[in-house]
Order: C-alpha cells, then sequence, then structure tokens
C-alpha cells in the first residue's frame, strides 16, 4: 500500500464504516460517504434499466436511484416479504441508495487490520471492493462506491 | 374499450395505447440518473403530488424506437443526440419558475444545485434578512423582488445556488418547468438582476442575472451598470468552474459578445490549433494542469494568438499574483465576481484591438 493510500484508510478507519450485510458478507461504507440509512419503499421500476438498477424512490423530494446489491454481486435474489435496506450516498448531484438485507453496526476497525482485495474474491466482489478489514468477526469488504455505480460495468453485471 | 392517448409531435399525431388515463399534473423534469443516462426513451423523472416517483417518456424517441425519424421536433423536446458531445451541444437545459409576478423567468438549469420546497416556518429572520439551517450549516436566503414569505409551514420553493462550499438559497413562487431551449438573449435589459428576455416556446421569459444574487448572499455585492457594448466581439472564456462558465457565458452574451467556452486551458489551446482566432480572451487563473499563468505562456510563444488581448479572472487578489500575470501577458486583471470591471476590461481591450488593426 502506498502511503495516500493507506492514510486514507486510516482516517476512514478512524471515522468509521456503516457496515450491513448482502447474503452472507459484511461490509463497509466510510461514514463519511452515508448520507441516510432508510427501509426502500414505492420504488419505481425503470424499463430497459441495467438490471442491478432496481428503481427510482423518492426520499424527502429528492430522487433516489436504488441499485441492488444482490444483483449487483450476482447473488441470489431477495424473496418476497424479506427485509431489506437501503443506505443512501450522494454522488455529485444525485443520490443513490445501495439495497442490502440487514444494517450492522458502526465499526472503527484498526487501520492495521485492513488488507487490499484478495485475489481469491470472487470477481463481481473484488470489483467493487476496496480492500478489506480482518476483525474478530469476520471479514468486512469496504465498498468501492465509484466502481459500484460505474455505468458500464452496471450494464455488464446483468 | 380502449383508450388511446393522443400525442402531437412536430406535425404528426401518434396514438400511445394507455390503460387508463390519471390526470395531468404540472411538474419539473428531473434529469436522469447517470447510470440510467443511456436510455433515451425517457427524458428524465419526476416525484408526484402523493411522493410516488415516475419516469418521463420521451416521445420523440418512442418514435425514433417506431422507426419514424422525420419528426421536425419541438423546441421543447429533448435531443437526444445533442446530449453526447456537450462541446456541440446548442441547446440548454433552462429551468423556468414564477417569482413576484405572472411573467415566467428562466435560469441555466446547471447554475442551480439543488430545487427544495421547504416549510416557511423555518426560514429565520436576522439581521442581514432571513437564514435558513441547511445541511448542518446556515444558509443565507433571499427573496426575489415581490416574492412574498408564505405564511406558517407552507412550502416555498427555494433555489439552492452552490459553489466552492457556500450556499445560498434564492425563494420564489413557484417552480414551472424544466426545458431544453437554444439560448438566445432576444432583449438585453437594464435592470439589476436580470439579463434580459429571451424566447423560450413562443413565450417571453425574463433570464435572471444570478451573479447578482448570488454574489450578494455571498457577500460580495456586485455593482450593476448597464453596459452599452454591442459589437460581435469574439471572446474566448476558460475556466475550469462549470458554474463561472454559466454565470459568465448569458452575462457576456447580453452584452453583444460572441462566447466561445473552454473548461481548461489544453481545451482552449486545442482551438488555437485548430485556427480559431478571438478578439479577448478571458482566462481563469486557477485551474489544474494548466493554470492561467502557464496557458498565457503557451499563447504569447505561438504568433498566430500573441497579440489576443487577455484578461485574467481570479478570486484572489495579491499584488505579487498581479505582478506575475501581468509579465506572463496579461493586460486585465479582474476579480470573479466583477462584472462592471470585467465589461470594462473588455471593452477596453477591443476598442484597442480595433484601434490597432
Amino acid at each position: 500500500m502506498n502511503q495516500q493510500a493507506s492514510d486514507g484508510i486510516r482516517r476512514q478507519a478512524a471515522e468509521g464504516y456503516v457496515t450491513a450485510m448482502v447474503g452472507d458478507q459484511l461490509f463497509g461504507l466510510a461514514l463519511t460517504q452515508v448520507r441516510d440509512v432508510f427501509i426502500p419503499k414505492g420504488i419505481c421500476r425503470v424499463p430497459l434499466a441495467p438490471p442491478s438498477v432496481a428503481g427510482l424512490l423518492s426520499l424527502r423530494g429528492r430522487v433516489v436511484t436504488a441499485i441492488d446489491l444482490r444483483r449487483r454481486l450476482g447473488l441470489p435474489l431477495r424473496g418476497e416479504g424479506e427485509p431489506s435496506v437501503a443506505l443512501g450516498i450522494e454522488r455529485g448531484a444525485e443520490i443513490y441508495g445501495l439495497i442490502a438485507d440487514r444494517i450492522g453496526n458502526v465499526l472503527r476497525p484498526s487501520a492495521e487490520s485492513f488488507e487490499p482485495t484478495p485475489i481469491n474474491l470472487t470477481s463481481r466482489w473484488s470489483e467493487v471492493c476496496a480492500g478489506l478489514y480482518r476483525l474478530d468477526q469476520g471479514v468486512m469488504a469496504v465498498l468501492d462506491v465509484e466502481s459500484l455505480l460505474d455505468a458500464e460495468k452496471l450494464r455488464e453485471a446483468a | 374499450m380502449t383508450t388511446v392517448a393522443v400525442l402531437e409531435l412536430g406535425t404528426r399525431l401518434f396514438g400511445l395505447l394507455v390503460d387508463d388515463v390519471l390526470r395531468t399534473e404540472e411538474i419539473v423534469v428531473k434529469p436522469k440518473a447517470s447510470v440510467l443516462r443511456q436510455l433515451s426513451v425517457f427524458s428524465g423523472n419526476t416525484i408526484l403530488g402523493d411522493g410516488s416517483v415516475i419516469m418521463i417518456i420521451d416521445p420523440p424517441a418512442l418514435a425514433h424506437l417506431a422507426g419514424v425519424d422525420d419528426i421536425r421536433r419541438d423546441s421543447g423536446a429533448v435531443l437526444a443526440e445533442t446530449q453526447t458531445r456537450p462541446e456541440e451541444k446548442e441547446t440548454v437545459p433552462l429551468l423556468l419558475f414564477r417569482a413576484g409576478s405572472r411573467s415566467r423567468k428562466a435560469v441555466p438549469l446547471a447554475l442551480v444545485a439543488r430545487l427544495e420546497e421547504i416549510p416557511a416556518s423555518e426560514f429565520e429572520a436576522c439581521e442581514e434578512g432571513y437564514v435558513l439551517r441547511y445541511r448542518d450549516s446556515l444558509m443565507p436566503v433571499l427573496f426575489m423582488d415581490g416574492v412574498e414569505k408564505r405564511p406558517g409551514d407552507d412550502l416555498q420553493p427555494v433555489l439552492v445556488f452552490s459553489e466552492d462550499g457556500r450556499s445560498v438559497g434564492l425563494a420564489i413562487d413557484e417552480i414551472v418547468d424544466v426545458v431544453e431551449e437554444k439560448f438566445s438573449m432576444e432583449i438585453h435589459s437594464r435592470t439589476p438582476g436580470v439579463l434580459g428576455a429571451c424566447l423560450v416556446g413562443g413565450e417571453v421569459v425574463e433570464v435572471v442575472d444570478i451573479s447578482h444574487y448570488v454574489g450578494e448572499g455571498l457577500g460580495q455585492r456586485i455593482l450593476m451598470k448597464e453596459s452599452d457594448v454591442a459589437r460581435a466581439q469574439k471572446v474566448l472564456l476558460v475556466d475550469d468552474s462549470q458554474f463561472f462558465r454559466n454565470m459568465l457565458a448569458p452575462l457576456l452574451s447580453a452584452n453583444g459578445y460572441d462566447v466561445t467556452l473552454a473548461g481548461s486551458g489544453h481545451e482552449a489551446l486545442e482551438l488555437k490549433e485548430e485556427g480559431w482566432r478571438f478578439d479577448v480572451i478571458v482566462s481563469d487563473l486557477e485551474m489544474p494542469e494548466l493554470d492561467g499563468i502557464g496557458f498565457a505562456e503557451r499563447i504569447k510563444s505561438d504568433p498566430h494568438w500573441a497579440e489576443i488581448p487577455l484578461v485574467a479572472l481570479s478570486s484572489h487578489t495579491s499584488p505579487r499574483l498581479i505582478a506575475r500575470t501581468r509579465a506572463a501577458g496579461f493586460t486585465h486583471y479582474v476579480g470573479k465576481f466583477d462584472r462592471q470591471k470585467l465589461m470594462d476590461a473588455l471593452e477596453a481591450c477591443c476598442s484597442r484591438w480595433e484601434a490597432a488593426a
């Protein structure tokens, strides 16, 4: 890891991560990236959109583009009535809602437990993973939002 | 029974089979999220009164899917292909709204950071006017002339403008629409806060000079004086900030200049290589990669552009910086919000240029 990246990780680790589960994987988003956490409701499907785009919904007067992380990661889809939660992130003037299964705690792991993305991760995960932390309760993947929302990769992730 | 929505596009009529017609709504089409930009069938989305989100179908794109391409598009229609290359885009999205009077007002949508509707009770009066707790900080809110603060908790539409992390809210009466329009100022105004008037879909709208309000809101009061410059002098404006390009371009064209925009020094140098000629170049000093001073040095080393007068735009003023810009070949140095000084500088440059020619 170069110095700049490790400073970034140190800062993120100190500020903390909002964690959530998707499938059986714990993942985290830098606390400062997350705008709100909400239950996705009233999603308007968008015909012809990339499959990972669950649709649009309104959150306090703003339009949120909802991304289904299960689809984005090629995991089995959520059944009818199974709970879901969305993490709202702001990107430029747009808000995206990343739909996961269950929200977790805010974690402040020690920067020393950070590791770059290992090569044995499935390709879908490695595409959207900026590295991971080895914690007592398992591994937490750090999501790389830019890569996750890359329009071209979204279209490919059918 | 079957219900058909009859669509009129240019001179042709189309029928769209639908299950049911619910109602008509006055809406603002919000732009598509970047991950959905490929979907030309939709021009955007909107939030309805009940809070639900719907996609807005773009009828010309539907007609295109149906293989009908000879439609003379209405000026209000979104031209999907003009969106692909921004530098060739001729139309600009304009936000139409009402404030104070029945006549419609317009502002380039790109200047607006956010459209909000805020309960009027949240505006707090202070010595300078109104402020609003907005995203963990205080934002000044200015009421456009004639706009009344709504009573109680009634929602007041507010246009939010942001630059360098600072925001200013402009309270208005009603958001009307967003349209794609060729931006050509028909009449230039002498009223402070108004750039002029242009035609949108055959109706006259007043183009608001946001710099008048934003500059004021940011504590940099702008001296407005009408300018009588009215020659089609060619100005190249180089600025990496979309905000300033959007703010200055209408101002310059309102004052009779023929404006070309470049988002960086390199982009401007490409124009040089392509053989473009300008009467005057206005360049921002603080730009990534190639800054204004480096850009000026490159220009001065090429005989084709070496003689073009250069005006520096900067948000900083230090005697040392001014001396450096002079040494690099800039003839004038103007603060970014000082529109009168910019107009004076341009006029001085252009008349000098004419005298020399």
